[in-house]
């Protein structure tokens, strides 16, 4: 029942996504959309009784609802435009393009990993529509701090794949990507700063020095 | 056991920039630490050979060893040539004394990130590891806080990690056949292959072209090479011979693991020729680009792209031929590439410009650097009697052997269009006139160093592989060909 609930409330959080207008409600989807990868973790964790996952549901919380988003909040409030993140498609027509790709990737599911069980394809479906969605984020949001969040949406969908078809990956080893995923926030964070500084925008879809 | 030492090695080098205040002792020391680590390798490699694993997390067989080997050569010429750019960058208020200590220092953490790819058993920690050689080196991509330096370094950053988790995907797709096949729950490289068998092959069918295209983005496989001239033209010429010559090589290395437990898996055929489709695009769209190019450092990037098309292709081919060329050409390219770049780099500073059209005359100018320039695009262009060439001829007779013609006449016709651009490139830099505001000068030592031990390389290997490299390079083969 209630993991149900928590992978329509993931679900949710890719629309959340779509439709957000401004970076700081795409910042406040993705700590909601972590949020809920936490208490679906922890859920699992209840049910098999597994203190690794408990540790791992501590880090999410930490490090992806507290300490990434607010670095990115941070990074906002600095950038006196950040506020506009560049839409080239509208939120409307990014709505019906992630449902009609919901919806396509749930009908080829089943072509993907045959003889899965009803909540299984749910699962796997709506962590491959959340890569997507991540995908489709950095492709048409021109914002550098929109590229960063799409990027850290899609390791949510694959985070989210890794423990619905094979509950998580070795401890050690997604102890390791969430390492990997602070210093990457940090780093990514750091040019941004420094984007800023010599171009006088965030904007990625000008950065046009090398061709060729 | 020395291998350890190797690790430990490079990760005192990391730290020592931060206890010196002099530029010129950390380049030593960084010099002084190479040395010790590519001593170390040798000594590993020729006197006691392959280990195999060496504890739960570390593994060192041949062809790991091969691939430690291939990086520290570079590593050494790279820090060779370090020291007197460094020196010179400071000389000229480019860079500030604390900024050298953050260069030494992340290079070492890049040499060190480089150094665990290849030794990490398990492949999920493999993944983390290639993801820190991205942002280690991200911020030596963009150290000159020009624009240009900080797109590319951005292009970098956003582009590879971009493939990377398409790569993530990939290993999480293949821990789930494992897990559904076998009921094994491990990561570790042995244990799979162990249980390759089992595993359901239309997964694993997914599961490796999310690999060969995650890994194969930051391995600069056309067409996901995009960051790879941006980055490779911007970053300090030490790290675009690391970047070129190495950094590409540990992802190759990646997907070739996961090449061998496909194999097994689903037959020898699908992986190969999915190798052979991505390599042959790459020659294709790099000949291309290397025929129109302007700027120095982004016609050698481009050549990258080239070589790792080549060593695809022989991968491809397969067969004990094939992939003993391809493993030749790993290190073959390396020396060479580095070679190349050092020259570029040194050429592009002294003129001040990347632009071919206005470097001319560099033989009278730079006669050192010049001479080892004109070998160098020889030998990059595969003339005998150079090491290429004699991979290049490898790959090509195991696709004889094979009956590929088809294969065989594209990857001629391409070569064949690369190296008349090369020519055409580099005959006008190197012997036209020189302008008159250039005064001839000589280079420092440890530059000259690095030249002659990279060209020594390049021309040694040409003429006969040493006895040790031969038995390592079988050995290596023999893992790949799952013998």
């Amino acid at each position: 029942m209630w993991t149900h609930i928590l992978t329509v409330g993931l679900l949710f959080s890719v629309f959340l996504m779509a439709a957000s207008k401004r970076l700081g409600a795409l910042i406040r989807a993705f700590r909601f959309q972590s949020l809920m990868l936490a208490l679906l973790t922890a859920s699992f964790a209840r049910h098999s009784d597994d203190l690794e996952l408990w540790v791992i549901t501590v880090m999410i919380l930490f490090i992806k609802v507290w300490l990434i988003p607010r670095h990115l909040e941070k990074i906002t409030a600095e950038m006196s435009s950040g506020e506009n993140m560049g839409l080239v498609l509208n939120p409307p027509m990014s709505v019906i393009i992630v449902t009609v790709f919901g919806w396509l990737i749930y009908s080829f599911s089943d072509s993907v990993i045959g003889g899965m069980s009803g909540d299984a394809r749910l699962n796997f479906s709506i962590s491959f529509l959340t890569i997507f969605t991540g995908f489709f984020l950095m492709v048409f949001r021109l914002k550098a701090l929109a590229q960063i969040i799409g990027l850290l949406v899609m390791e949510n969908g694959v985070f989210m794949l890794a423990s619905s078809i094979s509950d998580g990956m070795p401890f050690i080893v997604e102890i390791a990507v969430f390492f990997d995923l602070f210093v990457l926030v940090v780093v990514a964070g750091i040019f941004v700063y420094r984007i800023k500084g010599l171009f006088t925008h965030i904007d990625v879809s000008r950065l046009t020095r090398l061709k060729g | 056991m020395l291998i350890y030492l190797v690790l430990l090695i490079n990760a005192f080098c990391a730290v020592v920039p931060w206890l010196t205040r002099r530029h010129q002792a950390m380049g030593a020391v960084n010099i002084a630490g190479h040395l010790a680590a590519f001593v170390l390798v040798l000594v590993q490699i020729a006197v006691l050979g392959a280990p195999g694993r060496l504890d739960s997390y570390f593994c060192a067989d041949a062809l790991s060893l091969f691939f430690i080997f291939t990086i520290a050569t570079v590593n050494l010429a790279a820090a060779l040539y370090s020291k007197d750019y460094i020196a010179g960058e400071v000389g000229e208020g480019l860079i500030g004394e604390g900024t050298a200590k953050l260069y030494y220092s992340l290079f070492n953490i890049f040499t060190l990130s480089m150094f665990l790819v290849t030794l990490v058993e398990n492949l999920g920690l493999m993944w983390v590891c290639v993801e820190m050689t991205t942002l280690a080196s991200a911020f030596l991509v963009g150290f000159h806080t020009t624009k240009k330096a900080i797109e590319a370094a951005w292009k970098y950053v956003i582009i590879c990690s971009v493939g990377l988790v398409l790569a993530l995907i990939g290993v999480i797709l293949f821990y789930y056949a494992l897990n559904t096949g076998t009921g094994a729950k491990t990561l570790n490289w042995h244990d799979m292959l162990l249980h390759a068998g089992n595993l359901d092959p239309h997964i694993v069918k997914i599961a490796f072209i999310f690999i060969l295209v995650g890994y194969g983005t930051k391995a600069g496989l056309a067409p996901m090479h995009s960051w790879l001239p941006d980055a490779h033209s911007q970053a300090l010429t030490p790290i675009s011979a690391l970047l070129s010559c190495v950094l590409l090589k540990t992802s190759v290395y990646a997907i070739l693991r996961f090449m061998v437990i496909t194999n097994k898996a689903v037959g020898v055929s699908y992986a190969a020729d999915l190798a052979l489709l991505f390599g042959i695009i790459s020659l294709g769209v790099s000949a291309a680009f290397i025929l129109v190019q302007k700027d120095i450092k982004r016609l050698l990037a481009y050549s990258s792209v080239e070589h790792i098309g080549i060593i695809f292709v022989g991968i491809g081919i397969a067969g004990p031929a094939g992939t003993f060329g391809a493993l030749y050409h790993v290190f073959n390219h390396a020396v060479t590439k580095a070679l190349m770049f050092f020259a570029a780099g040194s050429v592009a500073k002294k003129y001040g410009t990347h632009n071919m059209r206005n470097i001319r005359g560099v033989i009278a100018a730079m006669p050192f650097t010049g001479t080892f320039l004109l070998f160098g695009v020889f030998a990059l262009g595969g003339l005998p009697p150079f090491s290429i060439f004699m991979s290049e001829l490898t790959i090509l007779s195991g696709a004889f052997v094979q009956g590929r013609y088809l294969i065989s006449g594209l990857f001629m016709f391409f070569l064949a269009v690369i190296f008349g651009a090369l020519v055409h490139h580099f005959s006008g830099i190197l012997f036209e006139k020189k302008p008159k505001e250039i005064a001839a000068e000589s280079e420092p030592m440890a530059t000259k160093t690095a030249f002659i031990m990279l060209g020594g390389f390049m021309l040694a290997l040409g003429l006969g592989i040493p006895a040790f490299m031969v038995k390592l390079l079988h050995a290596a083969v023999n893992i790949l060909t799952g013998i």
